[in-house]
Protein backbone atom coordinates (compact mmCIF):
# COMPACT_ATOMS: atom_id res chain seq x y z
CA UNK A 1 0.00 0.00 0.00
CA UNK A 2 1.29 3.51 -0.99
CA UNK A 3 1.82 6.04 1.29
CA UNK A 4 -0.60 8.66 0.63
CA UNK A 5 0.18 12.11 3.58
CA UNK A 6 2.94 13.27 3.98
CA UNK A 7 3.67 16.58 6.91
CA UNK A 8 6.65 17.92 7.32
CA UNK A 9 9.57 18.76 5.82
CA UNK A 10 9.70 17.34 2.13
CA UNK A 11 13.13 18.41 0.73
CA UNK A 12 14.02 21.66 1.86
CA UNK A 13 10.30 22.68 1.58
CA UNK A 14 7.37 22.25 4.63
CA UNK A 15 3.98 21.54 4.11
CA UNK A 16 1.95 19.28 3.48
CA UNK A 17 0.98 16.61 1.12
CA UNK A 18 -1.35 14.26 -0.42
CA UNK A 19 -0.56 11.98 -3.27
CA UNK A 20 -3.68 10.88 -5.93
CA UNK A 21 -4.70 7.74 -5.35
CA UNK A 22 -2.43 5.01 -6.22
CA UNK A 23 0.72 6.78 -6.09
CA UNK A 24 3.22 7.47 -3.22
CA UNK A 25 3.20 10.18 -1.74
CA UNK A 26 7.13 10.06 -1.10
CA UNK A 27 8.09 9.84 -4.43
CA UNK A 28 5.46 10.87 -6.79
CA UNK A 29 5.71 13.81 -9.12
CA UNK A 30 4.33 16.93 -9.52
CA UNK A 31 1.08 16.96 -10.72
CA UNK A 32 0.22 13.95 -9.53
CA UNK A 33 -0.09 15.42 -5.58
CA UNK A 34 -4.05 16.11 -5.07
CA UNK A 35 -2.62 18.79 -2.07
CA UNK A 36 0.62 20.20 -2.42
CA UNK A 37 1.10 23.01 -0.25
CA UNK A 38 4.60 23.98 -1.94
CA UNK A 39 2.64 24.93 -5.21
CA UNK A 40 -0.98 26.16 -5.38
CA UNK A 41 -3.74 24.68 -4.27
CA UNK A 42 -6.64 26.74 -5.48
CA UNK A 43 -9.47 26.52 -3.45
CA UNK A 44 -12.95 28.34 -4.18
CA UNK A 45 -13.98 30.68 -2.05
CA UNK A 46 -16.95 32.53 -3.75
CA UNK A 47 -19.27 30.53 -6.68
CA UNK A 48 -22.32 32.73 -8.32
CA UNK A 49 -24.70 32.86 -11.43
CA UNK A 50 -25.27 36.49 -12.49
CA UNK A 51 -27.54 37.77 -15.38
CA UNK A 52 -25.29 40.31 -17.45
CA UNK A 53 -28.41 41.54 -20.36
CA UNK A 54 -31.93 40.40 -20.69
CA UNK A 55 -31.93 40.23 -24.77
CA UNK A 56 -35.55 40.69 -26.04
CA UNK A 57 -37.61 41.96 -29.33
CA UNK A 58 -35.93 45.41 -28.78
CA UNK A 59 -33.07 46.31 -30.21
CA UNK A 60 -29.86 46.33 -27.92
CA UNK A 61 -27.05 48.72 -29.58
CA UNK A 62 -23.80 47.55 -29.88
CA UNK A 63 -21.51 48.21 -26.32
CA UNK A 64 -20.70 46.96 -23.45
CA UNK A 65 -23.24 45.80 -20.45
CA UNK A 66 -22.21 44.85 -17.50
CA UNK A 67 -23.02 43.99 -13.53
CA UNK A 68 -21.13 44.23 -10.15
CA UNK A 69 -21.13 41.96 -7.81
CA UNK A 70 -19.96 42.42 -4.20
CA UNK A 71 -17.56 39.42 -2.95
CA UNK A 72 -17.35 38.24 0.32
CA UNK A 73 -15.95 40.08 3.38
CA UNK A 74 -12.85 37.31 3.19
CA UNK A 75 -11.92 39.27 0.06
CA UNK A 76 -12.69 42.65 1.08
CA UNK A 77 -10.82 44.79 -1.22
CA UNK A 78 -8.57 42.66 -2.73
CA UNK A 79 -8.21 43.43 -6.54
CA UNK A 80 -7.45 40.76 -9.48
CA UNK A 81 -8.37 37.39 -7.70
CA UNK A 82 -7.79 34.13 -9.88
CA UNK A 83 -11.27 32.89 -11.10
CA UNK A 84 -12.87 30.82 -13.80
CA UNK A 85 -16.24 32.48 -15.69
CA UNK A 86 -18.38 30.49 -18.30
CA UNK A 87 -20.64 32.66 -20.25
CA UNK A 88 -23.61 31.06 -21.59
CA UNK A 89 -27.50 31.72 -22.50
CA UNK A 90 -30.89 30.63 -21.22
CA UNK A 91 -33.94 31.09 -23.56
CA UNK A 92 -36.78 31.78 -22.26
CA UNK A 93 -38.41 28.41 -22.34
CA UNK A 94 -35.01 27.20 -20.09
CA UNK A 95 -32.90 26.06 -22.53
CA UNK A 96 -29.33 26.30 -21.42
CA UNK A 97 -26.21 26.47 -23.73
CA UNK A 98 -23.22 27.97 -24.22
CA UNK A 99 -22.83 31.15 -25.39
CA UNK A 100 -20.73 30.58 -28.75
CA UNK A 101 -17.26 30.71 -28.36
CA UNK A 102 -16.87 32.71 -31.25
CA UNK A 103 -20.31 34.79 -31.52
CA UNK A 104 -21.10 38.87 -31.73
CA UNK A 105 -21.21 38.73 -27.76
CA UNK A 106 -18.27 38.51 -25.49
CA UNK A 107 -17.60 38.18 -21.42
CA UNK A 108 -15.18 40.15 -19.95
CA UNK A 109 -14.72 40.56 -15.94
CA UNK A 110 -12.48 41.56 -13.46
CA UNK A 111 -11.86 41.72 -9.66
CA UNK A 112 -11.35 44.77 -7.76
CA UNK A 113 -11.66 46.16 -4.53
CA UNK A 114 -13.44 43.04 -3.58
CA UNK A 115 -16.11 43.16 -6.16
CA UNK A 116 -16.63 41.59 -9.28
CA UNK A 117 -17.41 42.91 -12.80
CA UNK A 118 -19.06 41.39 -15.35
CA UNK A 119 -19.40 42.81 -18.69
CA UNK A 120 -20.90 41.33 -21.89
CA UNK A 121 -19.99 43.10 -25.07
CA UNK A 122 -22.08 43.72 -28.59
CA UNK A 123 -20.35 44.22 -31.52
CA UNK A 124 -23.40 44.66 -33.58
CA UNK A 125 -26.45 45.62 -32.55
CA UNK A 126 -28.38 43.01 -30.64
CA UNK A 127 -32.20 41.83 -29.85
CA UNK A 128 -34.11 38.87 -31.06
CA UNK A 129 -36.55 40.91 -33.05
CA UNK A 130 -39.11 38.01 -31.67
CA UNK A 131 -41.99 39.11 -29.17
CA UNK A 132 -42.12 35.43 -27.50
CA UNK A 133 -37.94 34.76 -27.67
CA UNK A 134 -35.81 36.03 -25.03
CA UNK A 135 -32.40 35.20 -24.03
CA UNK A 136 -30.55 36.10 -20.79
CA UNK A 137 -27.03 36.56 -21.09
CA UNK A 138 -25.12 34.91 -18.03
CA UNK A 139 -22.02 34.23 -16.19
CA UNK A 140 -21.52 31.47 -14.06
CA UNK A 141 -18.07 32.13 -11.69
CA UNK A 142 -15.92 30.52 -9.06
CA UNK A 143 -13.38 32.91 -7.56
CA UNK A 144 -10.31 30.87 -6.27
CA UNK A 145 -8.21 31.77 -3.20
CA UNK A 146 -5.11 33.59 -5.21
CA UNK A 147 -4.34 36.58 -6.66
CA UNK A 148 -2.23 37.95 -9.97
CA UNK B 1 9.80 29.55 13.17
CA UNK B 2 6.45 30.15 12.53
CA UNK B 3 3.74 27.64 12.92
CA UNK B 4 2.51 26.11 9.55
CA UNK B 5 0.08 23.15 10.11
CA UNK B 6 -3.17 23.59 12.62
CA UNK B 7 -5.78 20.67 12.85
CA UNK B 8 -8.05 21.52 15.65
CA UNK B 9 -9.84 24.55 16.93
CA UNK B 10 -8.04 27.78 15.05
CA UNK B 11 -7.77 30.73 17.54
CA UNK B 12 -10.59 32.24 15.64
CA UNK B 13 -12.73 29.10 16.90
CA UNK B 14 -13.85 27.30 13.82
CA UNK B 15 -12.12 23.45 13.63
CA UNK B 16 -10.66 22.07 10.65
CA UNK B 17 -7.29 22.08 8.83
CA UNK B 18 -4.67 24.64 8.14
CA UNK B 19 -1.49 24.74 6.46
CA UNK B 20 -0.39 28.31 5.80
CA UNK B 21 2.17 29.54 3.28
CA UNK B 22 6.03 29.72 4.22
CA UNK B 23 6.92 32.25 6.94
CA UNK B 24 3.22 32.98 7.93
CA UNK B 25 1.69 31.72 10.88
CA UNK B 26 -1.44 29.79 10.28
CA UNK B 27 -3.14 31.35 13.94
CA UNK B 28 -3.08 34.82 12.17
CA UNK B 29 -3.00 33.78 8.29
CA UNK B 30 -5.86 35.83 6.18
CA UNK B 31 -7.31 34.09 3.34
CA UNK B 32 -4.76 34.80 0.95
CA UNK B 33 -1.86 33.54 3.38
CA UNK B 34 -3.21 29.83 3.60
CA UNK B 35 -1.74 27.30 1.22
CA UNK B 36 -4.73 25.03 2.42
CA UNK B 37 -7.82 25.73 4.30
CA UNK B 38 -10.70 23.49 5.38
CA UNK B 39 -13.19 26.49 5.36
CA UNK B 40 -13.54 26.03 1.53
CA UNK B 41 -13.40 23.39 -1.25
CA UNK B 42 -11.61 22.64 -4.13
CA UNK B 43 -12.85 22.84 -8.20
CA UNK B 44 -15.76 20.02 -8.37
CA UNK B 45 -14.79 18.14 -11.39
CA UNK B 46 -17.27 17.03 -13.54
CA UNK B 47 -15.52 14.84 -16.09
CA UNK B 48 -12.00 14.13 -16.78
CA UNK B 49 -10.02 12.29 -20.14
CA UNK B 50 -8.43 12.35 -23.18
CA UNK B 51 -10.22 10.85 -26.59
CA UNK B 52 -9.39 11.94 -30.13
CA UNK B 53 -11.00 12.78 -33.16
CA UNK B 54 -11.06 11.70 -36.76
CA UNK B 55 -11.11 13.80 -39.95
CA UNK B 56 -14.89 14.45 -41.28
CA UNK B 57 -15.20 14.18 -45.41
CA UNK B 58 -17.21 17.66 -46.47
CA UNK B 59 -16.74 19.53 -49.93
CA UNK B 60 -13.51 21.33 -51.22
CA UNK B 61 -13.30 23.89 -53.78
CA UNK B 62 -14.06 22.90 -57.49
CA UNK B 63 -15.25 19.62 -56.15
CA UNK B 64 -18.68 18.46 -55.24
CA UNK B 65 -17.82 15.41 -53.86
CA UNK B 66 -17.81 16.36 -50.23
CA UNK B 67 -14.94 13.95 -49.73
CA UNK B 68 -11.89 16.11 -48.52
CA UNK B 69 -10.84 15.46 -44.91
CA UNK B 70 -11.33 17.79 -42.00
CA UNK B 71 -13.44 20.62 -44.34
CA UNK B 72 -16.24 19.64 -42.20
CA UNK B 73 -16.47 19.59 -38.74
CA UNK B 74 -16.06 16.16 -35.68
CA UNK B 75 -18.38 17.67 -33.15
CA UNK B 76 -17.48 14.62 -30.37
CA UNK B 77 -19.99 14.43 -27.38
CA UNK B 78 -18.82 13.12 -23.85
CA UNK B 79 -21.82 13.38 -22.00
CA UNK B 80 -21.63 13.91 -18.32
CA UNK B 81 -24.05 11.16 -16.92
CA UNK B 82 -26.20 13.59 -15.09
CA UNK B 83 -27.25 17.24 -15.53
CA UNK B 84 -25.06 20.51 -14.23
CA UNK B 85 -26.59 23.68 -13.97
CA UNK B 86 -25.29 26.53 -14.40
CA UNK B 87 -23.26 25.10 -17.42
CA UNK B 88 -19.63 24.48 -16.32
CA UNK B 89 -16.34 25.08 -17.29
CA UNK B 90 -14.59 23.14 -20.17
CA UNK B 91 -10.39 23.31 -20.54
CA UNK B 92 -8.73 21.33 -22.72
CA UNK B 93 -5.73 20.93 -24.77
CA UNK B 94 -5.00 18.59 -28.03
CA UNK B 95 -2.10 17.83 -30.52
CA UNK B 96 -2.47 16.43 -34.22
CA UNK B 97 0.88 15.86 -36.47
CA UNK B 98 -0.23 18.89 -38.66
CA UNK B 99 -3.18 21.16 -39.18
CA UNK B 100 -3.00 21.05 -42.93
CA UNK B 101 -5.67 23.03 -44.74
CA UNK B 102 -8.63 21.22 -45.28
CA UNK B 103 -8.61 21.93 -48.72
CA UNK B 104 -8.89 20.07 -52.26
CA UNK B 105 -5.72 21.84 -52.30
CA UNK B 106 -3.98 20.92 -49.19
CA UNK B 107 -2.14 24.33 -49.27
CA UNK B 108 -0.57 25.57 -46.11
CA UNK B 109 -0.26 24.01 -43.33
CA UNK B 110 0.76 25.58 -39.19
CA UNK B 111 4.04 24.33 -38.76
CA UNK B 112 4.73 25.40 -35.03
CA UNK B 113 1.36 23.26 -34.02
CA UNK B 114 2.20 20.07 -35.46
CA UNK B 115 2.73 17.52 -33.10
CA UNK B 116 2.87 20.08 -29.99
CA UNK B 117 0.15 19.80 -27.45
CA UNK B 118 -1.70 23.09 -27.29
CA UNK B 119 -5.15 25.06 -25.94
CA UNK B 120 -7.94 26.03 -28.23
CA UNK B 121 -7.52 27.03 -32.33
CA UNK B 122 -9.94 28.80 -34.12
CA UNK B 123 -9.79 30.33 -37.77
CA UNK B 124 -12.58 30.90 -40.28
CA UNK B 125 -13.35 32.99 -42.73
CA UNK B 126 -16.95 34.54 -42.95
CA UNK B 127 -19.86 33.25 -44.40
CA UNK B 128 -21.01 33.32 -48.28
CA UNK B 129 -18.27 36.01 -48.66
CA UNK B 130 -15.94 34.82 -51.42
CA UNK B 131 -12.42 34.44 -50.28
CA UNK B 132 -9.16 33.91 -52.05
CA UNK B 133 -6.57 34.45 -49.02
CA UNK B 134 -6.31 30.22 -48.45
CA UNK B 135 -5.11 29.88 -52.22
CA UNK B 136 -8.38 28.77 -54.19
CA UNK B 137 -11.26 31.01 -54.05
CA UNK B 138 -14.00 29.53 -51.35
CA UNK B 139 -17.12 30.58 -50.20
CA UNK B 140 -18.90 29.28 -47.26
CA UNK B 141 -22.35 28.40 -48.23
CA UNK B 142 -25.42 25.88 -47.68
CA UNK B 143 -25.28 26.42 -51.20
CA UNK B 144 -23.82 23.82 -54.09
CA UNK B 145 -21.17 25.75 -56.13
CA UNK B 146 -17.72 25.06 -57.48
CA UNK B 147 -15.86 27.08 -55.33
CA UNK B 148 -18.02 26.26 -52.35
CA UNK B 149 -16.94 24.62 -48.68
CA UNK B 150 -19.03 24.12 -45.96
CA UNK B 151 -20.60 26.47 -43.34
CA UNK B 152 -18.27 24.61 -40.58
CA UNK B 153 -15.42 24.90 -42.33
CA UNK B 154 -12.14 26.31 -40.61
CA UNK B 155 -8.67 25.91 -41.31
CA UNK B 156 -8.21 25.04 -38.44
CA UNK B 157 -10.26 24.45 -35.19
CA UNK B 158 -10.14 22.71 -32.10
CA UNK B 159 -12.56 23.97 -29.31
CA UNK B 160 -14.64 22.70 -26.25
CA UNK B 161 -18.26 23.61 -25.91
CA UNK B 162 -20.21 22.77 -22.67
CA UNK B 163 -23.44 22.21 -22.18
CA UNK B 164 -25.62 21.48 -18.79
CA UNK B 165 -25.51 17.56 -19.72
CA UNK B 166 -22.24 17.17 -22.31
CA UNK B 167 -19.44 18.32 -23.69
CA UNK B 168 -18.71 19.35 -27.53
CA UNK B 169 -15.52 19.10 -29.09
CA UNK B 170 -15.30 20.72 -32.21
CA UNK B 171 -12.31 19.99 -34.69
CA UNK B 172 -11.65 20.77 -37.87
CA UNK B 173 -8.14 18.86 -39.19
CA UNK B 174 -7.18 16.44 -41.81
CA UNK B 175 -5.77 14.32 -39.37
CA UNK B 176 -6.81 12.52 -36.24
CA UNK B 177 -6.68 14.95 -33.70
CA UNK B 178 -5.95 13.59 -29.64
CA UNK B 179 -7.47 15.82 -26.90
CA UNK B 180 -7.55 15.61 -23.38
CA UNK B 181 -10.29 17.51 -21.60
CA UNK B 182 -11.52 18.78 -18.22
CA UNK B 183 -14.71 20.26 -17.18
CA UNK B 184 -14.88 21.71 -13.59
CA UNK B 185 -18.64 22.59 -11.58
CA UNK B 186 -19.31 26.60 -11.23
CA UNK B 187 -21.30 25.11 -8.38
CA UNK B 188 -22.60 27.49 -5.31
CA UNK C 1 -11.58 16.03 10.04
CA UNK C 2 -11.28 11.97 10.32
CA UNK C 3 -7.85 10.03 9.20
CA UNK C 4 -7.77 6.23 8.82
CA UNK C 5 -11.01 4.27 7.67
CA UNK C 6 -13.09 6.13 5.78
CA UNK C 7 -16.28 3.49 4.92
CA UNK C 8 -16.28 1.08 2.52
CA UNK C 9 -12.69 -0.63 3.02
CA UNK C 10 -11.31 2.49 1.87
CA UNK C 11 -8.69 4.10 3.91
CA UNK C 12 -7.90 7.93 3.70
CA UNK C 13 -7.97 11.64 5.41
CA UNK C 14 -11.30 13.95 5.10
CA UNK C 15 -12.00 17.32 5.86
CA UNK C 16 -15.33 19.21 6.12
CA UNK C 17 -16.24 23.09 5.67
CA UNK C 18 -17.46 24.37 8.68
CA UNK C 19 -21.32 23.39 9.78
CA UNK C 20 -20.38 20.13 7.94
CA UNK C 21 -20.01 16.88 9.63
CA UNK C 22 -16.99 14.73 8.06
CA UNK C 23 -18.45 11.42 9.15
CA UNK C 24 -22.62 12.00 7.64
CA UNK C 25 -21.58 13.58 4.53
CA UNK C 26 -21.85 11.66 1.31
CA UNK C 27 -19.24 11.06 -1.26
CA UNK C 28 -19.18 14.13 -3.28
CA UNK C 29 -20.55 16.58 -1.23
CA UNK C 30 -20.64 20.13 -1.27
CA UNK C 31 -19.60 20.27 2.60
CA UNK C 32 -16.57 18.18 2.12
CA UNK C 33 -13.46 20.27 1.73
CA UNK C 34 -11.31 17.71 0.75
CA UNK C 35 -11.33 13.79 0.26
CA UNK C 36 -8.52 11.61 -0.23
CA UNK C 37 -10.58 9.25 -2.40
CA UNK C 38 -10.85 12.11 -4.82
CA UNK C 39 -8.64 11.40 -7.39
CA UNK C 40 -8.75 14.76 -9.44
CA UNK C 41 -9.80 17.66 -7.61
CA UNK C 42 -8.99 20.54 -10.45
CA UNK C 43 -5.47 21.05 -8.28
CA UNK C 44 -3.81 23.78 -10.38
CA UNK C 45 0.16 23.32 -10.25
CA UNK C 46 0.81 26.69 -11.87
CA UNK C 47 -0.83 29.51 -12.07
CA UNK C 48 0.20 33.38 -12.98
CA UNK C 49 0.87 35.87 -15.51
CA UNK C 50 2.87 34.88 -18.76
CA UNK C 51 3.51 37.17 -21.69
CA UNK C 52 2.68 36.37 -24.94
CA UNK C 53 5.65 36.04 -27.15
CA UNK C 54 7.94 36.13 -24.17
CA UNK C 55 9.05 32.15 -24.60
CA UNK C 56 8.37 29.39 -22.32
CA UNK C 57 7.72 29.59 -19.00
CA UNK C 58 8.63 26.23 -16.32
CA UNK C 59 7.30 24.46 -13.60
CA UNK C 60 8.61 21.28 -12.10
CA UNK C 61 8.33 18.73 -14.64
CA UNK C 62 5.68 16.08 -14.67
CA UNK C 63 4.83 12.64 -15.82
CA UNK C 64 1.81 14.25 -18.44
CA UNK C 65 1.49 17.18 -20.74
CA UNK C 66 -1.34 18.87 -18.26
CA UNK C 67 -4.20 20.73 -19.34
CA UNK C 68 -4.13 24.70 -19.05
CA UNK C 69 -6.41 27.53 -19.39
CA UNK C 70 -5.15 30.88 -21.17
CA UNK C 71 -7.44 34.14 -20.30
CA UNK C 72 -5.99 37.64 -21.85
CA UNK C 73 -5.71 40.07 -19.33
CA UNK C 74 -5.47 43.66 -20.79
CA UNK C 75 -4.66 45.10 -17.55
CA UNK C 76 -8.17 45.51 -16.21
CA UNK C 77 -10.11 43.41 -17.47
CA UNK C 78 -9.84 39.25 -18.29
CA UNK C 79 -11.79 38.10 -21.77
CA UNK C 80 -12.08 34.67 -22.71
CA UNK C 81 -12.09 33.24 -25.79
CA UNK C 82 -12.19 36.81 -27.10
CA UNK C 83 -12.02 36.20 -31.16
CA UNK C 84 -10.52 38.96 -33.40
CA UNK C 85 -12.73 39.62 -36.73
CA UNK C 86 -11.20 41.50 -39.58
CA UNK C 87 -10.57 40.96 -43.22
CA UNK C 88 -13.58 39.02 -43.19
CA UNK C 89 -12.21 36.02 -40.78
CA UNK C 90 -11.76 35.83 -37.32
CA UNK C 91 -9.69 33.64 -34.94
CA UNK C 92 -8.13 33.22 -31.24
CA UNK C 93 -5.07 35.66 -31.24
CA UNK C 94 -3.32 33.56 -29.04
CA UNK C 95 -2.50 29.97 -27.90
CA UNK C 96 -0.46 28.41 -25.33
CA UNK C 97 1.85 25.66 -26.13
CA UNK C 98 2.54 22.77 -23.32
CA UNK C 99 5.11 20.56 -22.40
CA UNK C 100 5.15 18.58 -19.52
CA UNK C 101 7.48 21.59 -18.05
CA UNK C 102 6.86 24.51 -19.56
CA UNK C 103 3.72 26.89 -20.76
CA UNK C 104 4.54 29.33 -23.79
CA UNK C 105 1.60 31.47 -25.37
CA UNK C 106 2.64 32.31 -28.69
CA UNK C 107 0.02 34.76 -31.50
CA UNK C 108 -2.10 32.37 -33.50
CA UNK C 109 -0.29 33.16 -37.13
CA UNK C 110 -1.26 31.64 -40.28
CA UNK C 111 -0.26 31.93 -44.41
CA UNK C 112 -3.43 33.47 -45.46
CA UNK C 113 -3.73 36.54 -43.30
CA UNK C 114 -1.39 38.60 -41.61
CA UNK C 115 -3.12 37.97 -37.74
CA UNK C 116 -0.82 40.32 -36.17
CA UNK C 117 -1.24 43.42 -38.51
CA UNK C 118 -5.12 43.17 -36.76
CA UNK C 119 -4.67 42.40 -33.43
CA UNK C 120 -1.25 42.11 -31.96
CA UNK C 121 -0.63 39.53 -28.87
CA UNK C 122 2.99 40.07 -28.48
CA UNK C 123 3.28 41.78 -25.16
CA UNK C 124 -0.34 41.22 -23.82
CA UNK C 125 -0.43 39.31 -20.28
CA UNK C 126 -2.17 36.06 -20.19
CA UNK C 127 -3.79 34.35 -16.77
CA UNK C 128 -2.84 31.25 -16.99
CA UNK C 129 -4.11 27.71 -15.37
CA UNK C 130 -2.26 24.41 -15.05
CA UNK C 131 -3.84 21.96 -13.99
CA UNK C 132 -2.80 18.65 -12.55
CA UNK C 133 -4.61 16.64 -14.87
CA UNK C 134 -3.66 15.72 -18.25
Amino acid sequence: MAWRAQFGKRGAVYGCWVSKPGFDVLTCAPGDFLVDTASQVFQSIFRGDSLIVNEGQATIPAGTYGVNVGLPATVAGLSNLMMMATYYMVQNNGAQFSAPNISQTYLSFRTAGGVLFLNVTFRANGGTGTANVTFEHRAAYTIFRGQF
Amino acid sequence: MVQRVLRGKHPSGAYGFWVSKPGIDVASATVMGFAFSSDFVPPVMVIQGSTVSGPTNGPGPFSASGAVPGAERTVNTIGYGRTVSPIPAAFGIATAPNWTLPLAVATGQLGYLAGRWHTHVYETCDNNTVIGEYGPQIVKTTNTQANQVSVNWHSAQFILVPYTDRIEIITNNRNTVSIKYLVLENRS
Amino acid sequence: MVSGALGGGAYGMRVSRPGYDVLAEPFGSAGISFDTRVSVIGTVVAAGLIQCGGGPLSFPAMNYVPIAKILRWDGTYLYDHHAIYAAFHRWLPAIALMTNSSIEVVAFTNPWVVTTNYFNPNGTYFLYYVFAVG
